[in-house]
């Protein structure tokens, strides 16, 4: 009787989850594709929902995961609208993500000179609709993410309708998200003879309106670009 | 032969609202920059005779701004340095030769008026007699008009200094130590060592001073002045009051450029304090607008962070730099429907087209050319967000890459502010289009935009040496400490070899590797070919 009642209740929760979570949607439900087919599969709206945050997670240097945002952020402007990059330390470099098909005129690089400008400036960013997505590295300007910013961030994003990837250290996994999607990143070492291959493994960890932790295994080619090259 | 009448006010006052009150005067009018303060040129050649010869004109003009309260030394001449030379030293050289001459007559000034009190026309005798040019007076009341008869021009500058030339600095510097203070002594130069020894400004400025040059006149063409102020009844000292007032005069300002169709490339905002220096804010804007709202926001984001010393009893709102709004024609349905936001939002979609667009020459005519054309369904303005970011984060943090055809990593992309970039060619589109400095830029950076070598996302700022166990060993087989960890490299890849920058002195030799980790991380490291030393320069991140 107890385990049925508690079945029930359960069940109860779920729907008033399911509810609240339905309450909450952005204006314009659309979606953006990752970039890769096999990210988009075991995303529930075959891509990255606009107007809301992605958080990217890794550990270290080197790991590759801004290359995997970045790919998603071209995709999302492919709408034709800007990309901002608030840049962390000046060490962005904006040949790398040429031709990846997005125009130099759509790129705005902010360099802002300290945590609150850079929270204020990647909120004016995701909140201006003109923008299709801006890339960001909330936790490199000292001291981690807030609660409270990225809440702000959220709503700014939901606002602005674009998409905001923010690339974090695999050290704030245990820290509460705003974010729709979270997915922490691995590199794979390479295995092709040329070494043309770049390959990664993909954990979602959590996504809204999708079940428990799934993996995925990503690659891309070097040489060809990313974001053409791999499907 | 030409009149030109010189009006050199004591101090700075609002130079271009009297350039064009005195269109009164004469139908050409010029500010001259010359410091101390601005003074006006008037081109009044064959007008003297409306207002009674050049004495009456003299006369209207200074009983005219003495009445505003002004004062002014004016001066005739034939050509414009004798006019300003005698407007601007003339009186006091005058002043002072007179009465260490005792009122000697046989000068070629004529005096003609003197004193505004004492002024005929009006019938109000003073104190001092009409027409007694007691001269001694001009430097106590220094209203005055001096006449340089036609063709005089050289016997009227020979006792002043030589500054009156509008010479730099510098030179009347040099001129002073070897011992030239007038004019007179440096005509007793002999011309050919004029130019080597002092350049070729003051031979050419002599010349146009005596007319053997000419100078052109530097008309003034009246623009349209956005402005407005605004002073509070009593001094205020809530920002919410003074914000308050600030949208007040935005939306003044707003309505003013909307009517002449124009928008506002720069924004100047002055709050004059009870005490203390007047603050002043200055905004530049990434495009064109005339949105009140907007306005209102880039300076609120600036007034929050400067301390007002106390109460403001004036606040002024003007925009020195306006460049057109493009007229569109308006959607029936607009959404919103307020009459700020559709002209923002046509601002909009227009800089959506040349801001977005106007880097397309491409090789790729079947992706880019609908962009150009049509411009994306639903264009939303990104101008606003650009003018919010530069307003508060400075001009050189907003910035444009753009992309150099040059093989050094480093030297391969230059940011360039978008704000700035934009107020320098304030022109609308098709001009930046035209303008062939400009294609040839886009042409070149669009081309190499998208042809590169994999290049990693994080280049750092100084490449970062690695320690190699020993000399000559190949560190692309070994181990790549950075920032706390050390990596194994499993897999290279290259050498890509750079060798450039002879030309700029700088030559730089450099063999670079992609390098693979054991975990798989990858990072861009090359070898000085000069040294042979190794260093980090990338990190694929």
């Amino acid at each position: 009787m107890v385990s049925q009642s508690l079945s029930v209740r359960i069940e109860v929760l779920r729907q008033e989850i399911a509810r609240l979570e339905g309450g909450w949607r952005p204006r314009k439900a659309q979606s953006s594709s990752s970039g890769f087919r096999r990210l988009d599969a075991i995303l529930p709206k075959r891509g990255f929902r606009n107007g809301t945050l992605v958080e990217w997670l890794a550990e270290g240097e080197g790991s590759g995961v801004a290359t995997l945002a970045f790919a998603a952020a071209c995709r999302a402007c492919r709408s034709g609208r800007g990309l901002v990059v608030v840049a962390r330390n000046g060490e962005f470099y904006p040949p790398a993500v040429a031709g990846r098909g997005i125009e130099p005129a759509q790129l705005i690089v902010v360099h802002p000179r300290g945590k609150a400008d850079h929270d204020w400036a990647l909120d004016q960013s995701l909140r201006s609709a003109a923008v299709a997505a801006a890339v960001a590295w909330p936790d490199a300007q000292g001291g981690m993410l807030d609660g409270r910013t990225f809440r702000r961030l959220q709503l700014a994003a939901e606002e602005g309708g674009g998409l905001g990837l923010l690339i974090r250290p695999a050290a704030a996994r245990p820290l509460p998200s705003w974010a729709d999607v979270r997915l922490l990143v691995e590199p794979l070492p390479d295995r092709s003879p040329y070494g043309r291959r770049r390959r990664w493994k993909v954990l979602l960890l959590r996504c809204r309106g999708s079940s428990a932790e799934r993996l995925v295994e990503l690659e891309i080619d070097d040489e060809t670009h990313p974001v053409l090259g791999l499907r | 032969m030409k009149r030109i009448l010189c009006l050199a006010f004591d101090k700075k006052c609002e130079i271009e609202f009297l350039a064009r009150w005195c269109a009164r005067f004469s139908p050409s009018v010029g500010v001259e920059p010359s410091p101390p303060a601005e003074s006006l040129l008037l081109d009044v050649t064959g007008v003297a005779h409306l207002f009674g010869g050049e004495a009456g004109l003299g006369e209207t003009i200074l009983r005219e701004l003495g009445a505003k309260g002004l004062r002014v030394q004016a001066a005739v001449a034939d050509t414009i340095g004798a006019a300003w030379a005698v407007a601007h030293f003339g009186s006091k050289e005058e002043g002072g030769r007179r009465k260490a001459e005792g009122g000697a007559a046989g000068c070629q000034l004529s005096v003609v008026s003197c004193q505004l009190s004492a002024d005929p026309p009006r019938g109000c005798p003073a104190d001092h007699g009409p027409q007694t040019t007691d001269l001694s007076s001009f430097i106590l009341h220094p209203s005055s008009f001096l006449l340089v008869p036609a063709g005089q021009t050289l016997a009227a500058l020979r006792p002043l200094p030589v500054a009156a030339l509008r010479l730099p600095a510098a030179v009347v510097l040099l001129l002073r130590e070897l011992g030239i203070r007038r004019i007179e002594q440096l005509e007793a130069l002999p011309r050919r060592e004029l130019l080597p020894r002092f350049g070729p400004e003051l031979l050419e400025h002599w010349d146009r001073t005596v007319g053997r040059l000419d100078e052109p006149l530097p008309v003034h063409r009246p623009g349209l002045r956005f402005a407005a102020g605004w002073s509070p009844e009593v001094p205020i000292a809530r920002r919410e009051a003074i914000e308050a007032g600030l949208a007040e005069l935005a939306g003044r300002l707003s309505e003013m450029l909307r009517r002449a169709g124009l928008g506002a490339m720069q924004l100047e905002c002055r709050l004059e304090c009870t005490v203390g220096d007047p603050l002043e804010i200055s905004v530049g804007l990434f495009h064109p607008t005339a949105w009140a709202r907007h306005l209102v926001e880039l300076l609120a984001v600036r007034l929050e962070r400067l301390r007002i010393a106390g109460p403001v009893r004036h606040i002024r709102l003007a925009a020195p730099a306006t460049a057109p709004l493009e007229p569109r024609q308006q959607e029936l349905f607009e959404e919103g429907g307020g009459g700020n936001g559709e002209a923002e939002r046509s601002l909009g979609l227009r800089s959506w087209v040349l801001g977005l667009g106007f880097q397309t020459q491409d090789p790729r005519p079947e992706t880019q050319g609908p962009r150009t054309k049509t411009p994306p369904a639903s264009p939303q303005p990104l101008a606003p967000l650009v003018d919010r970011l530069s307003n508060r984060l400075g001009q050189d943090a907003v910035v444009r890459a753009r992309l150099i055809p040059d093989a050094q990593p480093e030297m391969a992309y230059r940011y360039v502010p978008l704000v700035k970039r934009r107020r320098r060619l304030p022109q609308s589109v098709p001009l930046l289009r035209r303008s062939s400095a400009f294609h040839r830029l886009s042409t070149a950076c669009s081309k190499q935009w998208h042809t590169a070598a994999p290049r990693p996302l994080r280049l750092l700022a100084t490449p970062l040496l690695l320690p190699v166990g020993r000399p000559g060993h190949h560190a692309k087989h070994g181990r790549l400490r950075f920032s706390g960890h050390v990596h194994q490299i499993a897999k290279t890849w290259g050498p890509e070899r750079i060798e450039t920058g002879w030309w700029r002195g700088q030559a730089v030799g450099r063999d670079y590797y992609r390098v693979e980790t054991t975990t798989g991380r990858r990072f861009w490291i090359f070898r000085n070919l000069r040294d042979g030393l190794w260093f980090l320069h990338g990190v694929f991140e």
